[in-house]
């Protein structure tokens, strides 16, 4: 497969005799039946998954398989139901299909999951005979057997190591769970009763949507309910077509690398994204090199969700009820298969979501900032914003604990604790999580430690983690733990971005990247023995072990101490044009480091009774005497740059590229403006760790830095990140029409 | 009781009394006085007296048996972040989680919606000091008495008016938070200071650290407060204690609510959740749903088995905490909440709100988008001359203009279309927010009674009755005042919780659970016994959460004394199987896994002499003396103008009756009875509606 949601561009055509109040009345129905379901889920899941983490979803379809409510925490799986509704339908109707019929869907391959973990259900609504819709409930779920605990396999060479495979299987009749399949389960997965009770779960949750579906039918009957669903996706494809249509024809295009180390070399496999704006409909182009035998390669819905959907939905379809119509408008194209953005099998794919779909994601993320940046509306310019992270650090644990008990645990504390990229509105929110979870959360410290064999060490900021800005992007956490009452446990870790972070916009700065470490053989239970505190890194002596970013079988013993440090989002705008109280307040908030302020934000930073002052008149003079270095033509100072539209950083007027603070011709609006400034690069290794932000530098096609600045007021236009070795046009807009 | 009850409500805007005497029931409003609320409330209690032909002094130092106060203020300080500067100590590595919680993401779309938690304590305030228990309630990590001494200096130099003390585990062992306290008192024993452990003894340190967090940001507004208002009293002949009402439906004495004022939060809508659960009682009604509708907000909750239901673990304004309240859903529909068109060109309602300044646009007060108050004007529900009584008018030809530009126009509809169309709307998404209390809880919303109060909300709650089916509906007579009516009817309740974590299979570790129990027993009847009741009024009740092994969120059950004891069919085991499956369903209980007890619950409740109400004798008859007039209101379910009859609320005496469409007007509330339903005046006075 690799094309979807193909309906012509034209509008929507709305029926004028239906009555609007009354499609909004069923409109909230829809959504509050898949608010209901989620409800029944989050209060029946053993999982902290579900619980905390809200890795799940809980989605409503017509009887054409079409969207019409669902349950906002997921985005992604806004597309994983989707193909999974289709693909059952194609498969059981119109004879093989019975009231109260269970389907189980988590083959990525066949049934849409964004990759094995998430096991989804999809259940027929009938009234009487009468099939009126659908219900899908999903969760990841801590493990589906195969070679990895926690549903990911960093170590899986092909799909049939990775995990059990349902390409929406009858699972059971009748709303109840077939004995035979059960005891399939029990043979296949490690936890057998957690995987079922959370089966049960999801099926309870589909059995809540369908009861309120029914008495929705008895309401207003079968055939009104059809119009008003129709009228309803044609207002929200109508709304979206009109939001397409404020930015400019042409083509956004940006570049990634997914990062793969492990098994050995630290490669990178890049991959690229053409956004192609006609009129009002949105074509989504990827590409990638050759699919890969280990777990990064994207499934379809990882590219259509996590990719594409939650970036739209976040960033320009925020206020837009979502149903179909939002589908409508989008096309996506990924190529012939057998890459890493339309592979086949056998290709791994359980970090599909996290890998090469967050990649994507960070990619449309980018090319919409990039779009939106050139729209006449300011509204839409507005919706600019520095990368999302969309990376963490992942971990699972495996062992037996003293008191002879198995203990799988699989922590997201440091996937949920990653900050948000800055908005053209503020800093970015800390600690923020993938784009695509909604209301993410992690559990305290005091449920690790009730339910888990851990002792938490600390939980705290990562410091520097957030990409330096006008507006800063936001940070991630960093945590460490140990085994408490338990040794010798063996655990896997998957980073996806700890050379590559996400990036600015707008002479925004990247963010910091991810990283994982174990201290073996350190002091700390001995320190602890006699009642000295091991609450920072600082009080601890051992040997650090930094991880590989894909690791499995690491041995995790009484005493070792495992600290991971999760990325921060890229910032919003040029950091020397950032007010000096605002660099000031985060220095006394302990989000960045003196380093940071005095590099980045080229602050001039004092301590006054043990306190850290920023000298604001001091500040601007420097800031204009640093960029005075770089740009020698440089003649406006940068404090009257930074009134005059900051965040933003180029504009479009009179047919040409301007710089957005002083005015200055950057060349007509055909021609790259990047093109015609030499940018300076620096390698992103050396000066991040200067400053005291996290990044792993590679020693074979090292990355750069690549910023650009006007050559009349010398702030900062943008920063790309580049890799030796590889050609790429930075990331840009064409008004040239694809 | 001989004397004159007093409830008396200070809201954002109003100041609302209730008195009663015997059978009699007299209201009273004022505004309330934000510099000084005891302003308002003095002001409210002149207007009482007069009404009982008695002067202040006379009504309080002669008269007075009760006074009930429920108040905004730590609703208000939570919602504006306007409170104390706060110290924390806290547990060395942790600081941070003052500031993030477990994560900032809401569940918003829009990712420029998505912000940091509000931080109420600055960085430099939240200190962390060496110590740590395990999971145990072991010392791991001993207290260092010089480094907390030299932390509070740090903290008193800030210039902190309060401190929490915020460790882990302290819900295991107390011991380091209380050695703190008296650490802090020592240094300086004016500082106010709240452990984690006295504010909610529950795990999940996060909730825990900021209930008593918000406590310390909330004590000062509040203790002078209540100063303010027990002095005041006192001063003018008040001999009793003055008792005030939490969110939870109870009552607390004045040094309770001095050391935990976070208790008083959301005090007001519960006030009309209790008032129902007395109509309950009194008519013997199994299954109850009410609402309020205010300026912005429409709150709702089901009273069950004449109990207002409990929630715990509790978001107060952005942060969740471990408080325990009535569960009330509260939903941005108001008189003030603002209509106009979404992002497809679709009609809304809310949540957005007029205020009280500029207010709706019939006010006149520069307000230009119109409200629902505008909308209601200009159907004809509310008369534009006779607002409240007659004390404002009402200009409906710019409340008409602002529908036809901000909706009519872009719909092809003209004002009163555009208002019905937002009235419908506001129906739905009242109708919705009933579903939300009584079907996902699994109640039939069809075989409840709805009891709606307020000013508001008797315009729209035929309306909503019809889209659940209800058809059994309550006004009472004092409808505007009903939650300051509710105050008086409110019990001494001291609800206590202790975090136990017992695997219930584990019959070794029955005794400590057994100790636990007393323990929490003992402390619970220590406090009533404090505010002056005796043993004998005391009645204890118990309950649990419990969760399957495995998971991680709990489920509350009430449970007999002995229930613990229990074992085998028909045990504690079997019952929790059974309720568990009842809220979710067949075939859902996990039977597979172990069951452990989490948190211990207690509840004490002292009864308090209630307001003894009768009813009168009824002789039913048709309202045709009531009947003051018509004039055309434009009906939303019908779409056009009907001429409408109205009735005079005091002359509809008990037992008249009429079918509607008609509108009564009371004082201070309208109430719309829709073509085919038929209300009753009862002999309580209140209005029934039978639909």
């Amino acid at each position: 497969m690799n094309k979807q949601a193909q309906k012509p561009a034209n509008a929507a055509e709305l029926s004028s005799d239906l009555d609007p109040i009354t499609a909004e009345v069923v409109r909230c129905a829809f959504d509050n039946i898949a608010d209901e379901m989620a409800v029944v889920l989050l209060r029946t899941s053993g999982s902290p998954v579900l619980t905390e983490a809200k890795d799940f979803s809980a989605v409503l379809f017509d009887v054409a398989g079409r969207q019409i409510g669902s349950a906002g925490y997921v985005l992604a799986h806004l597309a994983s139901s989707r193909i999974a509704i289709q693909k059952v339908i194609e498969k059981r109707l119109p004879d093989d299909l019975e009231p109260g019929d269970i389907f189980i869907c988590n083959d990525p391959y066949t049934v849409g999951a964004l990759h094995q973990g998430d096991v989804g259900i999809v259940m027929p609504i009938h009234q009487g005979d009468v099939l009126i819709g659908w219900t899908f409930t999903n969760a990841h779920l801590i493990d589906v057997g195969g070679v990895s605990i926690s549903g990911i396999a960093p170590q899986a060479h092909d799909c049939f190591e990775e995990a059990i495979r349902f390409p929406g299987s009858r699972a059971g009749q009748n709303g109840i769970l077939d004995r035979e399949w059960i005891g399939f389960i029990h043979a296949n997965v490690r936890v057998p009763v957690s995987f079922i009770n959370d089966v049960r779960s999801l099926i309870a949750a589909c059995h809540a949507g369908a009861v309120r579906m029914r008495s929705l039918v008895d309401e207003y009957g079968i055939e009104t309910l059809d119009q008003y669903i129709d009228y309803n996706i044609g207002l929200s494809e109508r709304a979206f077509r009109e939001r397409i249509a404020q930015l400019p024809n042409g083509t956004a295009h940006t570049y990634d690398s997914v990062e793969y180390d492990g098994r050995g070399p630290a490669e990178l496999y890049d991959l690229s994204c053409e956004m192609i704006i006609e009129g009002n409909q949105l074509r989504f182009k990827f590409e990638g090199v050759e699919q890969i035998d280990a777990f990064i390669n994207a499934t379809p819905s990882a590219v259509a969700g996590i990719g594409v959907i939650t970036p739209i939905i976040c960033q320009l379809a925020f206020d837009i009820p979502f149903n179909e119509g939002i589908w409508n408008c989008i096309e996506i194209d990924t190529g012939p298969e057998g890459t890493i953005v339309n592979p086949r099998i056998p290709a791994p794919v359980t970090n599909a979501h996290m890998e090469t779909g967050a990649r994507v994601g960070r990619m449309v993320n980018e090319a919409l900032s990039i779009a939106c940046s050139v729209s006449d509306s300011p509204d839409i310019r507005g919706r600019a914003a520095g990368q999302t992270t969309n990376s963490g650090a992942g971990a699972a644990w495996f062992g037996v604990k003293d008191d002879g008990t198995l203990a799988i645990i699989f922590p997201l504390d440091n996937l949920v604790g990653i900050g948000g990229g800055a908005q053209t509105t503020g800093d970015g929110q800390d600690l923020y999580g993938f784009h695509t979870t909604l209301a993410v959360s992690f559990p305290d410290v005091e449920v690790h430690e009730l339910v888990d064999p851990f002792f938490v060490l600390w939980r705290r900021y990562s410091l520097n983690s957030g990409g330096a800005g006008y507006y800063r992007g936001g940070l991630g956490m960093d945590q460490a733990y140990m085994l408490w009452k338990a040794d010798n446990f063996s655990g896997s870790g998957f980073l996806s971005a700890v050379e590559l972070p996400s990036r600015g916009f707008s002479g925004g700065y990247p963010g910091g990247a991810s990283r994982s470490a174990i201290i073996r053989n350190s002091d700390v239970l001995r320190k602890l023995a006699s009642g000295e505190s091991v609450s920072s890194p600082e009080k601890i002596v051992g040997e650090l072990d930094i991880l590989a970013a894909k690791v499995s079988n690491v041995p995790l013993r009484e005493g070792d101490v495992y600290w991971a440090t999760s990325s921060g989002s890229g910032g919003l705008g040029d950091p020397f044009h950032r007010a000096p109280e605002q660099v000031e307040r985060d220095l006394h908030d302990a989000k960045i480091s003196r380093e940071s302020a005095e590099e980045l934000y080229g602050a001039v930073v004092s301590e006054v009774n043990g306190k850290l002052t920023v000298d604001a008149q001091a500040t601007w003079e420097k800031r204009d005497r640093c960029r005075a270095e770089i740009v020698k033509s440089k003649r406006h100072s940068l404090r009257k740059s930074a009134e005059n539209n900051a965040p933003s950083s180029v504009a479009i007027t009179q047919g040409h590229w301007n710089c957005a603070h002083c005015a200055a011709d950057l060349g007509p609006k055909n021609n790259d403006w990047k093109a015609g400034i030499a940018p300076r690069v620096r390698a992103i290794g050396a000066f991040f760790d200067d400053i005291g932000t996290q990044v792993r530098t590679r020693d074979e096609q090292p990355v750069f830095l690549s910023e650009r600045y006007c050559p009349e007021c010398a702030s900062c236009l943008s920063v790309d990140i580049e890799i030796e070795g590889k050609e790429r046009i930075p990331p840009g807009f064409s008004f040239r029409a694809a | 009781m001989s004397g004159i009850s007093i409830g008396i409500d200070v809201g954002g805007t109003h100041t609302d009394l209730i008195a009663i005497k015997g059978e009699r029931a007299v209201r009273a409003k004022a505004l309330t006085t934000h510099n000084d609320y005891s302003e308002g409330i003095f002001g409210a209690l002149e207007g009482a007296a007069a009404e009982f032909d008695l002067s202040v002094d006379e009504l309080l130092a002669e008269q007075a048996e009760t006074f009930v106060n429920g108040n905004t203020i730590v609703t208000n300080a939570v919602a504006e972040l306007k409170g104390a500067k706060v110290g924390v100590l806290v547990s060395g590595g942790f600081a941070d989680i003052v500031r993030f919680g477990r994560g900032n993401r809401s569940n918003e779309f829009d990712d420029q919606q998505q912000l940091n938690l509000p931080q109420i304590v600055p960085k430099e305030c939240i200190i962390e000091v060496d110590e740590r228990m395990d999971r145990d309630g072991n010392v791991v990590v001993p207290l260092n008495r010089q480094q907390i001494e030299q932390a509070v200096r740090t903290l008193l130099d800030a210039g902190v008016d309060a401190i929490a003390v915020c460790f882990l585990w302290c819900t295991r062992n107390d011991r380091h938070e209380r050695e703190a306290e008296r650490i802090i008192n020592e240094i300086s024993p004016d500082t106010f200071v709240t452990c984690s452990v006295s504010a909610a003894s529950v795990f999940r340190e996060y909730e825990r650290w900021m209930t008593a967090i918000l406590n310390c940001y909330v004590q000062p507004p509040v203790n002078s407060f209540v100063t303010k208002v027990s002095d005041g009293l006192r001063n003018r002949g008040y001999g009793r204690a003055v008792e005030f009402f939490n969110g939870l439906g109870g009552v607390l004495g004045a040094e309770e609510v001095r050391k935990l004022p976070i208790l008083l939060y959301s005090s007001g809508p519960a006030g009309g959740a209790i008032g129902a659960a007395a109509l309950a009682r009194r008519y013997d009604i199994e299954n109850l749903l009410c609402g309020d509708m205010g300026g912005t907000s429409f709150d709702t909750t089901l009273i069950h088995d004449k109990k207002p239901i409990v929630a715990q673990r509790c978001r107060i304004g952005s942060f969740d905490t471990a408080i325990s309240l009535l569960d009330i859903i509260s939903i941005g529909a108001g008189g003030g909440s603002l209509v106009g068109l979404d992002a497809r060109g679709v009609p809304k309602v809310g949540p957005q709100s007029a205020g009280s300044m500029p207010g709706p646009v019939c006010y006149g007060n520069g307000g230009t988008i119109p409200a629902m108050t505008d909308c209601m004007v200009t159907l004809g529900f509310l008369r534009a001359d006779n607002y409240l009584g007659g004390t404002h008018s009402l200009d409906v030809e710019a409340a008409k203009a602002a529908l036809v530009s901000h909706v009519g126009s872009a719909m092809g509809w003209n004002a009163e279309q555009s208002s019905a169309g937002a009235y419908n709307l506001a129906v739905a998404n009242m109708a919705n927010a009933l579903r939300g209390v009584s079907i996902r809880r699994g109640y039939d919303p069809r075989k409840c009674t709805f009891v709606a109060y307020g000013g508001a909300l008797p315009m729209f709650a035929a309306a909503i009755c019809r889209q659940l089916n209800i058809t059994d509906m309550i006004v009472p007579n004092h409808s505007s005042a009903f939650s300051a009516y509710g105050l008086l009817e409110a019990d001494y309740i001291r609800r206590k919780s202790a975090t136990i974590g017992w695997t219930v299979e584990d019959r070794g570790a029955l005794n400590s659970m057994v100790d636990a129990r007393d323990a929490l027993e003992q402390d619970v009847v220590g406090e009533i016994e404090r505010a002056g009741f005796s043993r004998d009024d005391i009645q204890l009740s118990h309950g649990a959460d419990f969760r399957y092994a495995g998971q991680l969120n709990e489920m509350y059950m009430d449970l007999d004394r002995d229930d613990i004891l229990t074992e085998g069919p028909g045990g504690m085991r079997e019952k929790f199987d059974i309720a568990y499956e009842e809220e979710f369903g067949p075939d859902t209980a996990w039977r597979d896994s172990g069951l452990m007890l989490v948190n211990y619950v207690v509840t004490g409740i002292a009864a308090r002499e209630k307001p003894h109400i009768d009813p009168v004798k009824v002789e039913k008859h048709a309202a045709n003396d009531a009947l003051s007039g018509t004039r055309p209101v434009f009906l939303p379910d019908s779409q056009q103008h009907v001429e409408t009859p109205i009735y005079d609320s005091e002359k509809m005496k008990p037992g008249a009756w009429f079918e509607g469409p008609g509108i009564i007007e009371v004082r201070d509330t309208t109430i719309y009875v829709p073509r085919d339903a038929v209300v009753e005046r009862d002999g309580y006075l209140n209005f029934r509606l039978t639909l």
